[in-house]
């Protein structure tokens, strides 16, 4: 239990100190005053850097950079340690409560499976980065690939941090893909990191075109979860199945990549527009590395 | 200067918690803020102007690392800050079961002023059954955290030198 704010300064004079009382409570209140100042300044200032928008090379945002590259060592060492340690759960654990006699054999199996576990995920990543390459090629397009080596530090956003940076061409604006679709477009880079804000947060959008109708529509994350169709009007021709492709007109992404597929389609409750759900392509849970491109596309209107 | 050593490596050490640990080892899609306990601390126990200026570096690196829009965290957080600052100047109590209630409000308040700020209003009424779930399961899962970290604050602070006490006004 601790003791209301006036007794806790005034108890430094001892009891029934008047002089003490009174000195101490004036030097609450200037500190509780100098407090206060320095709060609102605080309070402005963050409304200020709210209100007029951090650009990547502002001098505001030096220190975002700065925080980015010294947790770049401490992400990436978590990173590793976090995949090894999984590896080991999935390939060893999983073999826990086998037969007592069986344990001299089973043991071996397990170093074994070690072993077999570790070149998979190499044949795993090989393939994924083959098949990167695969996409880079028929882009067209310059491109790094890049580990995915951490998440959002809150759950109210969808991004990812991966560990390529500017030293390696990657800055704010470019889109970011997976061997399966789009995935999202980089809203921060440091020297060897780069933020990914994905497809699936509610503050990103992409234009796209109905494969089959040939209708325009934004794709935006949801917040509650999920990818919808935004702006679709009731008369518009989307139904489920439908594949949705990047139509090239944002300059963000290029044309022609597969950004999910249509899974419900119902009429709003209110308003002129349907309330179209998305299946990405992209499983973001298992995002493990993403192809950046490093430059950006032409519209697709300057293309024709 | 010594709660600033002791609060910035226990910012470190939650931001590598909630940025890469949480996301990889993928047990629940919920993240604890860490962060923000980190400040209900400083605003219930440390009343002076590091406290103030610290709580603000924690938003800034919450959004150095979270959502599109720098100086949203940092301007919650501060709230969050002062909102635990004025309450506990009129506690007789301060310890962690009060800590984990502030915690569980702080994010409520938090999550919903993000969605607000953000512009995610619409999508609020749409979807409001589902969102409220996910961001009491958040509050919840960080509330149950706290004692754990104020215990570490303590230990932490114990080995630096800190005044046992809460230094409050």
């Amino acid at each position: 239990m601790t003791l209301p704010s006036s007794e806790y300064e005034g108890a430094r004079f001892g009891p029934g100190s008047i002089f003490g009382a009174a000195f101490s409570g004036r030097r609450s209140v200037a500190r509780r005053n100098r407090l206060l100042l320095i709060g609102s300044v605080l309070l402005l200032l963050s409304v200020h850097l709210l209100s007029t928008g951090v650009k990547q090379g502002d001098l505001s945002s030096r220190p975002r950079r700065i925080l980015m590259e010294l947790m770049f060592p401490l992400d990436a060492a978590m990173a590793r340690v976090a995949r090894t340690s999984g590896r080991i759960y999935h390939s060893y654990f999983d073999l826990v409560g086998v037969n007592q006699e069986n344990q001299r054999l089973k043991s071996q199996l397990a170093q074994l499976d070690l072993l077999q576990a570790r070149l998979t995920e190499v044949e795993a990543d090989n393939q994924r980065l083959s098949e990167l390459l695969e996409v880079r090629r028929a882009l067209g397009m310059k491109a790094v690939a890049a580990n995915v080596i951490g998440g959002d530090a809150t759950g109210m956003s969808r991004t990812i941090v991966v560990d390529r940076g500017e030293r390696s061409g990657v800055k704010s604006g470019l889109a970011v893909l997976s061997e399966q679709g789009v995935v999202g477009k980089v809203i921060g880079a440091s020297r060897n990191l780069a933020r990914v804000l994905l497809l699936e947060d509610h503050n990103c959008a992409a234009d796209v075109l109905d494969q089959r109708s040939r209708i325009h529509a934004i794709v935006a994350g949801a917040v509650d979860d999920g990818v919808v169709l935004k702006y679709v009007q009731r008369s518009e021709d989307v139904k489920p199945g439908d594949r949705l492709v990047t139509s090239g007109l944002d300059g963000v992404f290029p044309r022609g990549l597969l950004v999910g597929t249509i899974s419900q389609v119902r009429p709003q409750s209110s308003g002129l527009f349907l309330d179209v759900r998305v299946a990405p392509a992209v499983n973001f849970r298992q995002l493990e590395q993403v192809l950046v491109l490093t430059e950006q596309p032409l519209r697709s209107m300057d293309h024709n | 200067m010594r709660i600033a050593v002791l609060f910035s490596l226990a910012a470190f050490t939650a931001l590598a918690v909630q940025t890469s640990v949480m996301h990889l080892i993928g047990v629940i899609a919920l993240v604890p803020d860490l962060l923000l306990v980190l400040a209900v601390n400083l605003g219930l126990r440390h009343h002076n102007l590091v406290a103030a200026i610290l709580a603000f570096a924690l938003g800034y690196a919450t959004d150095a690392f979270s959502g599109t829009r720098i100086g949203l965290n940092a301007l919650l957080v501060t709230i969050v800050f002062f909102v635990c600052y004025e309450t506990s100047r009129h506690l007789w109590v301060n310890n962690d079961v009060v800590g984990s209630v502030a915690v569980f409000l702080a994010v409520v308040f938090r999550d919903f002023g993000t969605l607000l700020l953000t512009g995610a209003g619409q999508d609020l009424q749409v979807h409001a059954g589902r969102i409220f779930a996910q961001i009491f399961a958040q509050a919840l899962l960080t509330a149950c955290l706290t004692p754990m970290v104020f215990a570490l604050l303590r230990k932490g602070g114990k080995l630096l030198g800190l005044p046992a006490t809460s230094q409050r006004e």
